[in-house]
């Protein structure tokens, strides 16, 4: 199964608007003009106030009276910029953990086991003693 | 996702880069799609690293002849900077806080014993067990899984979560 950031990303990146109209039809959404969206509508101001979860465009009226959301490309494409920053990080943005191995320089010797000790003169075991509530 | 918390000894065993298991278990997360942000150290980690290096070089000059790990040794210590400062930029070297000190004073008073492979034990330390109470504690209320190789006495803690590289 695709990530979520291998179906968007090729679609953000390049005039593909058959496929994001493809995309949106999936997630039951219209891709409007900026222009031809929707400021005045009150039933999805009024709900969105009210803790459910909606996006008011900022220009224009609705093209569509059943649209429970309207929302313009360019605010798409900043909504899954904030999907991806927020928790979807294994996206557009992930990183190898294991990248940092290139800057470290292998070593050709043998240290022998190598093993982290204790620090000497320290107090383990019933370190807290010095406070009393005497 | 888990998060994960290497043990000081894991942390330096990749800045080893010689292969060890601690090296190919972050090579086995990549594959898994763990995000290097989700790999952190605790504080102490630097420090414990770099004091081992530090005595192990004092002990090389001591020694008087030409010491053949000396350069060796440097190349370890350069190593163990670049991953500190690697982990710094991706706010990944956990500090301690009131909750990570409040569990580490609870393992204070607990015996945890590492064993090593003759059957010899000993208490670990002190900034061991402030490595445990970080992985428990966690950040954001999610406790981190600590990585570490497999001891028994690991096992027993309540709320540590473990992995074996």
């Amino acid at each position: 199964m695709e990530t979520l950031a291998e179906v968007v990303t090729p679609l953000l990146d390049g005039d593909r608007t058959d496929d994001i109209g493809q995309l949106l039809a999936e997630l039951e959404a219209s891709l409007v003009s900026l222009e031809a969206a929707n400021k005045g509508m009150p039933d999805i101001r009024k709900s969105a106030l009210a803790g459910i979860p909606s996006v008011i465009t900022r220009m224009g009226r609705s093209p569509d009276e059943n649209a429970t959301v309207v929302i313009a490309l360019h605010q798409l494409a900043g909504l899954f910029g904030q999907v991806f920053a927020g928790g979807e990080r294994k996206g557009v943005e992930r990183r190898a953990p294991d990248a940092i191995l290139a800057r470290l320089k292998p070593i050709d010797f043998d240290f022998g086991d190598l093993r982290i000790p204790r620090r000497t003169h320290e107090e383990t075991l019933g370190g807290r003693t010095a406070l009393t509530l005497d | 996702m888990p998060r994960y918390l290497l043990s000081s000894q894991a942390f330096l065993d990749i800045c080893r880069r010689q292969g060890k298991p601690a090296e190919k278990w972050l090579e086995r997360v990549r594959r898994d799609g763990v995000d290097a942000r989700d790999v952190c150290i605790s504080a102490v980690a630097p420090m414990n690293a770099l004091g081992l290096i530090a005595a192990m070089i004092a002990r090389e000059r001591a020694g008087g002849a030409a010491s053949k790990a000396l350069p060796h040794l440097r190349r370890l210590e350069t190593n163990v900077r670049e991953f500190v400062r690697d982990l710094a930029e991706d706010d990944c070297i956990v500090p301690m806080d009131h909750h990570i000190a409040e569990q580490w004073g609870v393992l204070l008073d607990t015996e945890i014993a590492y064993v090593e492979p003759d059957g010899r034990s000993e208490e670990i330390g002190s900034a061991a067990k402030l490595e445990i109470a970080t992985a428990i504690v966690g950040r954001h209320g999610i406790p981190f899984t600590y990585v570490i190789e497999e001891q028994a006495a690991y096992a027993d803690l309540p709320g540590l979560l473990l992995e074996s590289p």
